[in-house]
């Protein structure tokens, strides 16, 4: 993974200093709340309804075990002893001090990490395939231009005062977008020209919140070393023409929407073309150093294990079989496998963990995958290289620790964003309602027929739960006071890129838990094989069996 | 249900008093905590039961503006909505500040394995 | 109020003028408007002559008309309306302005480092803040990974 060298070390130093000194002013009474708020905001320092929370910045959400391991310090030292995993692949801390955030700061920089722009309306952590560098179906790896671009974009002196917020992800999986880049402000595609040549696809103006939008190409075919210099034009674009006159009009979305995507694109290339030939095209040499950090592990040479990985998954022992299954995928290496830790468990919010499970995270991941492990955007953990020979022993002690659930990519595999349990935002809760469906899918087998299908929850309209993406949607909402939830179907966040339908009236805090399930049943009744999975049979049947088994016939 | 979840906070008939109850709160600077503001005292408590309750929104207002001058020790003071139980406790008419008052409805922290 | 110069704090010798008002002796700064309308007679007085533009002014539009100025003084009517970080780039880097380039407005000691990367060499402090704490946000960040207009080299031409 990518090393700091002294002048990343310094860069985050120097913002750890400057926080604390931001932090002085704002204690000492010499600035207020209103003034302190954008400078805590772009350091990922939230008001949250109980507390602050800060939220950490894990780019692309790679992590070493030191790190892990200092997270782990961090949650027991300055919090309540836990951490949660976010849909950006960051961890936040939901109740440090003020003055605890200032030590936070210091530590994370011990261990090259730091709070930079997790919030705030700039640009924030670049997002990619927690897969990468291991996938077989990816064209290179994608994280080396992730780190390019989070590199470029950190304290950008131009964009750290946008209209709103900015989101990027990267991905290079020509047929299994896991990166989501179709609903990002600018999602970034690895492609190859006809030429054979490889480049980038720009798309821009995707984004969820309240008015979803599908990302639109910029530009087809974008040679690499122009990278920067292109997402620094379409910064500007946005920069000046964006709205700021309402917030909820003033994400990059609705000014590709208004201007239609070939004015926006023009605007683009007529900026790109004034600055696409100086100081930011990107040398080879910067390409290949930051490359370098991303070499592929001293992998052991191993027979091939693909027919191994299958019998596992069939293995007597179900409880390993169905995690086998469910939970690892082939790695492009021999004999390797990666494996998906479910954070998700019915006796604690989804994407928690304790500061003790993050240590014995930290610990297995020394043991058995070269010490460094990935956080998923859908608020999971991830060992990229295991060798397959010892997943039995991985998933023993996964288990002894609460991490050996084989749910992942089922009903239970949730997103949930933090509701109105913790957001100061929030119209309802969605932990809750998260828990009591993972308590109701408990039976492994059921669970297993229904296949894969995702369920995504979010507290409000502004969709931090992605619930517009999920195959199965819920959408909190208060209804004269009461909280009620919106249901959706349809929902699709990658490749084939969809937006949820609402099913029809909300359903209460009782109903909804079963309404889910009776979705699902009519899934089990409807579909033409166990191989249609619950998103393709609703494309094919449509809404309506499901409307009607909600709400029968009127 | 192996952890807390009241399914009902029962939703009091909205603002349907003529005059009806408030308190002012804010986040504390130093942690963020919700307080609840003392009139008389001018100071701040955690405790929802040791606020000035007030009658009528701009009442209310006036007392915001009091707390205001308190702007180092915390965060944006605003007006909520209460309802007296007996004894004449205020308690928080909005899910949200029932939540805000009592904590998260969910559990915090697994606890470690024994071992 | 201060008025902070290439890292100093100095004595202001410029004055804003509002339209309609008349022009005193001296060095002043107009509106856009104003500009448009009496340059010519303004460019003829013993003064220096500066112009004030908004936010929401375009640089690709103005940049003609304002780059041979001794000033142009660009407003910040909240401190979170980041336009014009962005004008000022392209008044330095695309019209090559090489007059005074003045932050102005509810400007505040933590987007200093970040305008003076953007090209402002003055500013006008907000009324009532400390002037010389500010100073040190210029010293805060020794290391930069983007270019900028003060070095138009991003980190990986320096490293
Ligand atoms: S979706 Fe709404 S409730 Fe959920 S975290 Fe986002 S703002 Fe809060």
């Amino acid at each position: 993974m990518y090393q700091y060298d002294q002048y990343d070390q310094r860069i985050v130093e120097e913002r750890s200093r400057q926080f604390r000194g931001q932090v002085q002013r704002r204690l000492s009474g010499e600035i207020l709340e209103d003034e302190f708020k954008p400078l805590r905001l772009q350091n990922g320092l939230y008001m949250q309804l109980h507390a602050y929370m800060l939220r950490v910045a894990v780019p692309y959400g790679l992590l070493s075990s030191t790190q892990m391991r200092k997270l782990a310090h961090i949650a027991r030292t300055y919090d309540k002893g836990y951490g949660h995993l976010t849909t950006r692949q960051n961890m936040q801390f939901n109740w440090p001090t003020l003055e605890g955030v200032a030590n936070i700061l210091d530590e994370l920089a011990s261990v090259q990490m730091h709070a930079v722009q997790t919030s705030g309306n700039c640009i924030r952590n670049t997002t990619s395939d927690q897969f990468a560098g291991v996938t077989r179906d990816e064209l290179e790896d994608p994280r080396p231009y992730a780190e390019i671009i989070r590199q470029w974009s950190t304290f950008h002196p131009e964009f750290a005062f946008l209209p709103r917020k900015f989101k990027i992800a990267v991905n290079a999986t020509p047929d299994d977008d896991r990166a989501a880049v179709y609903f990002h402000d600018i999602g970034v595609k690895l492609v190859e020209n006809g030429a054979g040549e490889r480049g980038f696809e720009v798309l821009a103006g995707g984004g969820l919140g309240r008015t979803p939008h599908i990302g639109q190409t910029v530009r087809k075919f974008l040679p690499k070393e122009h990278l920067l210099s292109y997402l620094e034009s379409i910064l500007r674009v946005y920069n000046q023409f964006g709205r700021r006159d309402n917030k909820f009009k003033a994400r990059i979305k609705i000014l590709v929407n208004a201007l239609g995507i070939e004015e926006f694109s023009r605007r683009v290339e007529e900026e790109w073309e004034q600055i696409k030939d100086g100081d930011m095209l990107l040398p080879e040499e910067e390409i290949e150093r930051v490359k370098k950090h991303f070499a592929p592990h001293a992998y052991e040479t191993l027979p091939d294990s693909d027919s191994e990985l299958a019998a596992l998954a069939l293995d007597k022992d179900r409880a390993f079989g169905n995690w086998v299954k469910n939970n690892v995928r082939p790695h492009k290496v021999p004999g390797y496998a990666s494996v998906t830790i479910s954070v998700k468990d019915k006796e604690i919010p989804p994407g928690d963990l304790s500061d003790y499970q993050m240590d014995q995270v930290a610990d297995l991941a020394d043991r058995y995958s070269f010490g460094e492990m990935r956080i998923t955007h859908t608020q999971n953990l991830v060992l990229a290289d295991v060798k397959v020979s010892q997943l039995r022993e991985l998933h023993e002690k996964l288990v002894a620790v609460n991490l050996g659930n084989a749910n992942a990519n089922h009903i239970a595999d949730m997103i949930t964003c933090p509701g109105l349990d913790f957001c100061n935002l929030a119209n309802a809760r969605s932990i809750p309602i998260g828990m009591r469906i993972i308590d109701r899918f408990d039976d492994i087998d059921y669970m297993n027929d229904i296949g894969d299908v995702n369920l995504k929850i979010s507290g409000c309209i502004n969709a931090c739960g992605h619930h517009h993406v999920g195959n199965i949607g819920i959408l909190g909402i208060d209804k004269q006071g009461v909280e009620h939830y919106q249901l959706m179907l349809g929902g699709s966040a990658g490749n084939d890129a969809s937006l949820g339908q609402i099913v029809g009236p909300a359903f209460t805090q009782d109903e909804i838990v079963g309404a889910v399930d009776t979705v699902l049943q009519r899934y089990l009744k409807e579909r033409e094989s166990a191989d249609e999975t619950f998103i393709h049979c609703y494309r094919r049947v449509g809404m309506a069996p499901f409307k009607e088994a909600l709400y029968g016939d009127n | 249900m192996p952890w807390h979840y009241p399914s009902a906070y029962p939703t009091l008939p909205a603002m349907a008093k003529k005059t009806p109850y408030l308190v002012v709160t804010a986040s504390r600077t130093d942690d963020g905590a919700p307080v609840y503001f003392r009139a008389q005292s001018k100071d701040w408590s955690e405790q929802i039961a040791e606020a000035s309750v007030v009658q009528g929104e701009s009442v209310a207002d006036e007392l915001v503006a009091v707390a205001r001058a308190q702007e180092r020790a915390v965060c944006d003071p605003y007006p909520m909505y209460v309802d007296r139980a007996e004894g004449g406790a205020a308690v928080p008419v909005s899910a949200r500040e029932r939540i805000r008052s009592e904590g998260p409805t969910t559990p915090l922290r697994r606890p470690d394995p024994q071992s | 109020m201060a008025t902070i110069r290439d890292g100093k704090i100095v004595e202001d010798t410029w004055q804003h003028v509002a339209d309609g008002e008349a022009a005193p002796e001296g060095d002043v700064i107009v509106t856009l408007a104003r500009l448009r309308q009496e340059g010519e007679a303004l460019r003829a007085r013993a003064g220096k002559l500066g112009v004030r533009v908004g936010s929401d002014a375009i640089a690709d539009e103005i940049g003609d008309e304002v780059k041979d100025l001794a000033l142009v003084a660009i407003e910040f009517p909240k401190y979170v309306d980041g336009r014009g970080y962005t004008i000022a780039r392209k008044l330095r880097d695309r019209f090559k302005f090489e007059g005074e380039l003045r932050a102005v407005g509810n400007v505040l000691r933590d987007q200093l480092f970040y305008m003076h990367r953007c090209g402002f060499d003055a500013y006008e402090l907000q009324e009532g803040k400390d002037a010389e704490g500010a100073l040190e946000a210029f010293q805060e960040f020794s290391v930069t990974y983007q270019g900028g207009s003060d070095d138009p080299r991003p980190l990986y031409r320096r490293r």
